[in-house]
């Protein structure tokens, strides 16, 4: 009878034990979903530094990897223009159906969104050209996702290509809610735009206007009435 | 720096550059391809003519594209590509009229060349004819980098 109470204890601290630890876990999952705005409202596209961010400058001045189709490829994030939308996505992922079916330009001008999967160690590459389609480029790249600590997919880094900073991270549930976070994360960095990026802009304007350099209306005396 | 390579070609990018070596078409449809590789200092995008279609559009005056695209073995020996070695490449060698598809402001050059028992084309197209003086050094920089094996 002693015995059976004895063992009867033991089962009971054991399951104790075991709930606990379920719980805990349970809630770990729970805060590690909402930091990534994974949770009901999916709006986290941070401009400020979470844990293990890879907010501010980053060590990769380029982004190397090869295209589903076996191409190599090296694209720049540092010392260019423009601002590159890195999408990490994943073959597996669930929740990044609407990337991939949904795949489509942003109506933002100037950023350059790109799909960046795990190299072919982990992806099939006949798989991702399928998912990805030819209108965005996609890259393949283990190293990157490293590099940029993806936590979860879907997951999107936004790089100012000019200073080759992280300006904006997070995770969205469909291409509306980035392209929203992006116009955010380039408004808020536009703020501390230098003079020298804001003459690029200004040479980029006149060229689109057909002034080249040295072109003589520049220098023509205006018109007074 | 960085270096990037494929298809037996290398390359050092400068700062700012990127470049993609691959093979010509944009769909895996058994077909045998020919060898292509684009070098810029612009973002390039994703959706490109094997002669840079598509991504010269978006060029601004300070930018450069280069494209090396390689022709067959049926191509070696023929008097078009009696030129040895990767060209060098000079301001006066540009021309507005040399253009695949011509665009206010721009203008190109076009080589052809053998290295390797392998037959190429180099095109280079600059934003700005005006202020081409400005990116060639860079230019020659990346071409003299160029290894094909």
């Amino acid at each position: 009878m002693e015995a059976l109470i004895i063992l009867e204890g033991i089962v009971i601290v054991l399951l104790v034990v075991l709930v606990a630890g379920l719980l805990r876990s349970h809630a770990e999952i729970l805060r590690q979903l909402d930091s990534l705005g994974a949770g009901e409202h999916h709006e986290t596209f941070l401009a400020s530094p979470r844990r293990q961010s890879s907010l501010g400058a980053i060590g990769a001045r380029a982004l190397h990897g090869v295209t589903p189709l076996g191409a190599s490829v090296s694209l720049a994030l540092a010392d260019a223009r423009g601002h590159t939308l890195l999408a990490f996505l994943s073959s597996t992922c669930a929740s990044c159906g609407a990337f991939w079916n949904g795949s489509r330009q942003l109506g933002l001008e100037g950023v350059r969104p790109v799909i960046v999967t795990k190299g072919v160690e982990s992806e099939s590459p006949a798989e991702i050209a399928r998912l990805a389609g030819a209108e965005l480029l996609t890259i393949m790249s283990t190293e990157a996702w490293e590099e940029f600590r993806v936590p979860a997919t879907p997951y999107f880094a936004l790089v100012d290509n000019g200073s080759g900073r992280v300006v904006g991270e997070g995770s969205a549930p469909d291409w509306d809610r980035v392209e929203d976070m992006v116009r955010r994360a380039i408004a808020d960095a536009g703020l501390h735009r230098s003079t020298a990026l804001r003459k690029a802009d200004v040479d980029e304007e006149l060229a689109d206007a057909g002034f080249e350099p040295g072109d003589a209306r520049l220098y023509e005396r205006p018109e007074t009435p | 720096m960085t270096v990037l390579s494929g298809e037996g070609i290398e390359v050092t990018l400068p700062p700012g550059w990127e470049g993609v070596i691959g093979r010509s078409g944009a769909v895996a449809d058994g077909a045998v391809r020919q060898v292509v590789a684009h070098f810029a200092s612009f973002p390039l995008p994703a959706v490109r003519g094997d002669f840079g279609g598509g991504a010269v559009e978006g060029m601004g005056p300070q930018d450069v594209l280069v494209v090396l695209f390689e022709f067959g073995p049926e191509a070696v020996g023929s008097t078009l590509f009696a030129a040895e070695g990767v060209p060098a490449v000079g301001a006066a060698d540009f021309d507005r009229s040399m253009l695949q598809r011509s665009i206010t402001g721009q203008s190109g050059v076009q080589r052809f060349f053998t290295t390797a028992n392998r037959t190429f084309c180099l095109y280079v197209v600059v934003g700005s004819h005006l202020d081409r003086i400005d990116v060639v050094p860079t230019v020659s920089a990346l071409l003299g980098s160029l290894r094909i094996k």
